[in-house]
């Protein structure tokens, strides 16, 4: 087994919040799609995707809805096969779900256990691991701890707000140490206000704990918020990778910059024609 | 951070809102309470009037005298002992059928090559009346107990099976996949997701499947028994002791009432985590 993606020493990584990541502070791991298409039956939902993310990167994935962006993540996740083209994370093929990529999923009631606490949730992962209480305490409280869930550990998943359960989401997929986190339009379903804070807040983790991130959006404003890089995707159907974007803009990003509103209106223009298109 | 001012929010009106909010529910509830229980009531009355005045106390026996009969029943010890086997058979059927329904229940909505084998036999013998096969299972299993928990295991079985399954097969994908995106295996999947989150359609199964156990075995202490409830009412029948009929019928509807309070009360306490609403009605 090759090391994990670490929860650094207290302090680097909070010192250094605006500051960009050096090569050897990035802990992830690479990613790689290779020619993948997908056909559902006789339609062909996305051709010949090729890209490469980064170890450490924040790499985020934008289109017009039901391009195919979601069934792009979970091909990465190893949930759904590809039907050409290969996955990998790293050197390894990926053929199904490991525990290297967590998965947030956009869906606030849906992923969690209902019947387990919000600390039984976090620790889901590592209890069927077999590790030991104490070491499994440890990560438990300090994934608690990351995403500001302290003193709800013992609620159960109905008592808690939309935006307290996709933080039980996040905790729980980087409870297990995963070395890419990758996140389904996980906002998506709150409101603005909360959607904001939580932006804030996995950038924040992000930075802390150097990880792989792929986020799937349709929100330009969001994408670009977040990304280190954007990739623009084609409209459906036989979607595909468009244009990416470098988003070189500190952190946190100021959206009425000019580069940013430069970056988010060639977003736009791009979208826009892409659904113009498709109609 | 907003996580915890919302923590401190919340602690901070606690001791004020949770209990007026707990007090006016308890009134709530207890204004329910009453409504039921003054239902109930006028109902007698009702009855009493229309047995009284109305009807042929031959054809209809009147509260009074229905209680009268369940008091005498009651007191030359016939009524607890034929309700107590009568509830013997029923609960060792449902719980014996349950026992084999879930695990086949599981195994089919978790496994497509399980489904393909056992469905059709599933969607075939459920269709199969239970009171079709008293004389059969009588035949092979005898007039004893076998025969009768027998057709319980059988009525109860293939309700609780079914909705097992559609308990499996409800559950969210996204619910499946978390678990393996952890690292589960199939198995651990199956065991730690997919059997929790099942628990409130195997709860009302199994509830329905009370309510199938307590017609079948009326209808096969009618046939082959002598004893419990459904020999009771039989026996009155030929003795045309209406009265007795009537408070056979009564001990039944209220045993199976009660049992479904308690098997509810379950669902609302040990099992609550698991069943969430499902037991709410």
């Amino acid at each position: 087994m090759s090391p994990r993606g670490r929860v650094s020493e207290p302090g680097r990584a909070l010192a250094q919040l605006t500051m960009p990541l050096a090569a050897d502070e990035r802990t992830g791991t690479p990613l790689s799609v290779d020619k993948v298409s997908k056909r559902f039956g006789t339609e062909e939902v996305l051709r010949d995707i090729s890209f490469t993310v980064a170890p450490g990167e924040f790499f985020v994935l934008v289109g017009p809805s039901g391009c195919g962006k979601s069934t792009l993540l979970r091909m990465i996740a190893g949930i759904v096969p590809a039907s050409t083209g290969s996955l990998s994370e790293g050197p390894v093929l990926i053929e199904r779900p490991s525990r290297d990529r967590g998965m947030v999923f956009q869906s606030i009631e849906t992923p969690l256990f209902e019947w387990l606490t919000v600390a039984q949730n976090i620790g889901f992962g590592l209890a069927i691991q077999r590790i030991s209480r104490r070491e499994r305490n440890a990560k438990v409280e300090r994934s608690v701890a990351m995403v500001g869930l302290r003193g709800h550990e013992a609620k159960l998943p109905d008592q808690l707000s939309g935006g307290m359960k996709q933080r039980v989401q996040i905790a729980r997929a980087l409870a297990v140490e995963p070395r890419a986190l990758l996140m389904d339009e996980p906002f998506a379903a709150l409101d603005a206000q909360t959607r904001l804070i939580l932006q804030r807040e996995i950038v924040r983790i992000w930075r802390q704990i150097h990880t792989t991130i792929v986020y799937v959006t349709h929100d330009i404003r969001e994408a670009l918020t977040l990304g280190e890089r954007v990739a623009v995707m084609t409209a459906g159907p036989a979607a595909t990778i468009r244009s990416i974007h470098d988003v070189d803009l500190a952190y946190p990003r100021d959206e009425l910059s000019p580069e940013f509103v430069g970056l988010f209106r060639a977003i736009q223009a791009e979208i826009e024609s892409e659904v113009s298109k498709a109609w | 951070m907003i996580a915890e001012r919302l923590e401190a929010a919340t602690t901070d009106s606690a001791p004020v809102a949770i209990p007026t909010r707990r007090l006016r529910r308890i009134a709530w509830r207890q204004r329910y309470i009453l409504v039921s229980v003054v239902a109930v009531a006028l109902f007698l009355v009702v009855w009493q009037l229309v047995a009284t005045y109305l009807i042929d106390p031959f054809f209809l026996s009147s509260p009074t005298t229905v209680a009268n009969a369940i008091w005498e029943l009651l007191r030359d010890g016939t009524l607890e002992g034929d309700a107590a086997i009568s509830l013997g058979r029923i609960l060792s059927g449902w719980i014996i059928g349950s026992m084999v329904a879930i695990p086949i229940g599981l195994l089919v909505g978790a496994s497509p090559l399980a489904k393909s084998a056992i469905d059709p036999f599933i969607h075939f013998f459920r269709f199969v009346p239970s009171i079709a096969l008293i004389t059969l299972f009588i035949i092979w299993f005898g007039v004893g107990e076998a025969s009768k928990v027998g057709l319980i295991i059988y009525a109860a079985g293939f309700i609780v099976m079914v909705n097992t399954s559609t308990g499996v097969v409800s559950i969210p994908t996204d619910k499946l996949n978390a678990a393996r995106c952890l690292g589960a295996s199939p198995a651990q999947v199956f065991l730690h997701v997919i059997v929790p989150a099942s628990i409130p359609y195997i709860f009302t199964g199994m509830r329905l499947a009370m309510a199938a156990s307590y017609l079948v075995i009326i209808g096969a202490e009618i046939i082959a028994a002598n004893s419990g409830l459904g020999y009771l009412v039989w026996v009155s029948r030929l003795y045309f002791h209406i009265d007795w009929m009537f408070a056979g019928v009564i001990v039944i509807g209220a045993a199976g009432f009660i049992t479904d309070r308690l098997w509810r009360l379950l669902g609302r306490t040990a099992l609550k985590r698991y069943t969430r609403s499902a037991a709410e009605y």
